[in-house]
């Protein structure tokens, strides 16, 4: 099976527990890899290199020179893209379709915030005190904690990663304890691309353990975090503890609002890519679909009759619409969530049948 | 349960109350509230009426309304007549219970940036040096 280690100051390394937990692949259930449990004290090692090549060897790169180095990264981004998608689709069960172009464009990030890096620009503040020339600059902070969902974790990572690598801070990167494999592999990348030690590093493990002691860290200046809003409330909590500036990027109930005036048919499918696409599992989600009342029995109509026909299955099939939900604990969710609607009145006009399991030809009622 | 069993049906309710718990709470999964509305202004009051405020779409054929919409909507992204779109060259990140600070588009390195002022005095002066220059 294979063994997912930490990557610190540009080595793989052991957890500092000796523990290891398991990743499944959705779909099938099957554990297909073990991966490093992280503690305090991991997080410490990847804080102090990420911290000691920011004050020396990635301090001292000019922002061409690290603009060039993620051109590069981008350009091996898009070698590998394909492994990566069928990686993120082991780990979070999304589809094939999706992940393997979303892998390929993510090396967009590089190549943009790569391009932006020399052209961070500070001004001449013209000073109403005499004698005084007064100038800005800008300044990368340090090291960023970077905090990733289990629906797209390189996507995630590169929104976070391509802006502060171009800014010239460094990271330490800690993955959702569902989806560690892609962004371990993404390390070997980054070293190809002749990064400096410690300038990227990825703690695997789980919140407490792993996210709660990165936030905390005195020498963490900022964290990015991509998740749900009530851990997203939590980390703001403990960075207002260190007056520690934070990016969260947080849940959504999106209203997706159909005119009676729309074009019928792309209005039905714009409802469809809203919600079903990536099971839902996307804090984008169009999940309050409101539609003008001159059109709503027509609609639904139309709308249950395109996502009944929604192919369910494996998501490594580029005829699947619908794969697997991520996690069990999301799965439960969802299906609590289903009943509350039931108790609250709402009609269910698709999926009576709550649960079904292709894989195993199983079917169960709700 | 067993593993390897995670499947949800696509599932649509309708009848759906904008103030029910599933049209107020985010469920992470294929689960869609229907809430028919009459008027432009009907369907602001309801798309805003959430404590978060990520994205909306529009469907619409009338630019006036896709404009009023857009500007109406407390929303980080609108996309009319298409949905769950996004790129390094545009701003994402939330309004309200959705976020702090964007992702994507120049001015999000900034997020990763802090301004410094540099301040030089082109010659000494003889100021009284217990009051603020």
């Amino acid at each position: 099976m294979k063994t997912y280690q930490h990557y610190i100051n540009g080595a793989l390394c052991d957890p500092a527990s000796g523990e290891w937990f398991d990743s499944e692949n959705p779909y099938t259930g099957e554990v297909w890899a073990k991966i490093a449990r992280g503690n305090a004290e991991d997080v410490d090692r990847a804080v102090t290199a990420a911290k000691a090549a920011f004050d020396g060897e990635w301090g001292a790169t000019g922002p061409t020179a690290r603009g060039k180095l993620m051109v590069k990264l981008a350009e091996i981004i898009e070698r590998e893209a394909v492994r990566l998608g069928e990686i993120e689709v082991r780990d979070n069960g999304k589809l094939i379709a999706e992940m393997g172009a979303q892998t390929k464009y993510l090396a967009e990030w590089y190549r943009y915030f790569g391009g932006l890096a020399d052209k961070i620009e500070g001004a001449v503040i013209p000073s109403d005190k005499p004698g005084i020339f007064n100038f800005t600059r800008y300044e990368p902070l340090g090291v960023i904690g970077m905090i990733t969902a289990w629906n797209s974790p390189l996507l995630l990572l590169a929104w976070k990663l391509a802006p502060a690598l171009a800014a010239g801070n460094t990271a330490v990167v800690k993955p959702s304890e569902y989806t560690s494999a892609s962004t371990l592999e993404f390390m070997a990348l980054i070293e190809e691309a002749g990064f400096p030690a410690g300038v990227v590093n990825a703690i695997t493990g789980f919140g407490l353990e792993v996210g709660a002691p990165l936030v905390d860290h005195p020498h963490v200046d900022k964290v990015a975090f991509t998740g749900s809003d009530v851990s997203g409330q939590k980390i703001y909590e403990a960075a207002a503890k260190k007056i520690m500036p934070v990016t969260l990027e947080l849940g959504g109930k999106s209203p997706n609002i159909v005119f009676e005036d729309a074009d019928f048919e792309a209005a039905v499918m714009g409802a469809i890519s809203g919600i079903f696409a990536a099971t839902g599992q996307t804090c984008i989600a169009g999940s309050r679909l409101l539609v003008q009342r001159s059109i709503h029995d027509k609609f639904v109509k139309r709308l249950v009759e395109v996502a009944g026909a929604a192919k369910i299955g494996d998501p490594m099939s580029t005829e699947t619409h619908v794969g697997p939900v991520t996690t069990m604990p999301q799965y439960e969710k969802i299906m609590d969530y289903i009943n509350i609607a039931k108790s609250e009145g709402a009609v269910c006009v698709l999926g009576k049948r709550q649960t079904i399991c292709p894989a195993n030809d199983l079917y169960r009622r709700s | 349960m067993a593993k390897g069993k995670q499947f949800v049906q696509p599932t649509i309710f309708t009848g759906v109350h904008n103030q029910m718990r599933i049209a107020q709470e985010e469920v992470f999964g294929p689960v869609l509230s229907v809430i028919p509305f009459d008027t432009e202004d009907e369907a602001i009051a309801l798309g805003n009426d959430i404590v978060y405020g990520l994205a909306a779409g529009v469907w619409t054929s009338d630019i006036g309304r896709a404009l009023r919409m857009s500007e109406k909507l407390k929303a980080g992204t609108v996309w009319v007549n298409t949905y769950r779109a996004v790129s390094f060259t545009s701003p994402f990140g939330g309004y309200k219970r959705s976020g702090e600070g964007r992702e994507s588009g120049k001015e999000s390195i900034k997020e990763f940036l802090q301004v410094k002022s540099v301040w030089i005095a082109q010659q000494t002066t003889a100021a009284n040096p217990f009051i603020m220059r």
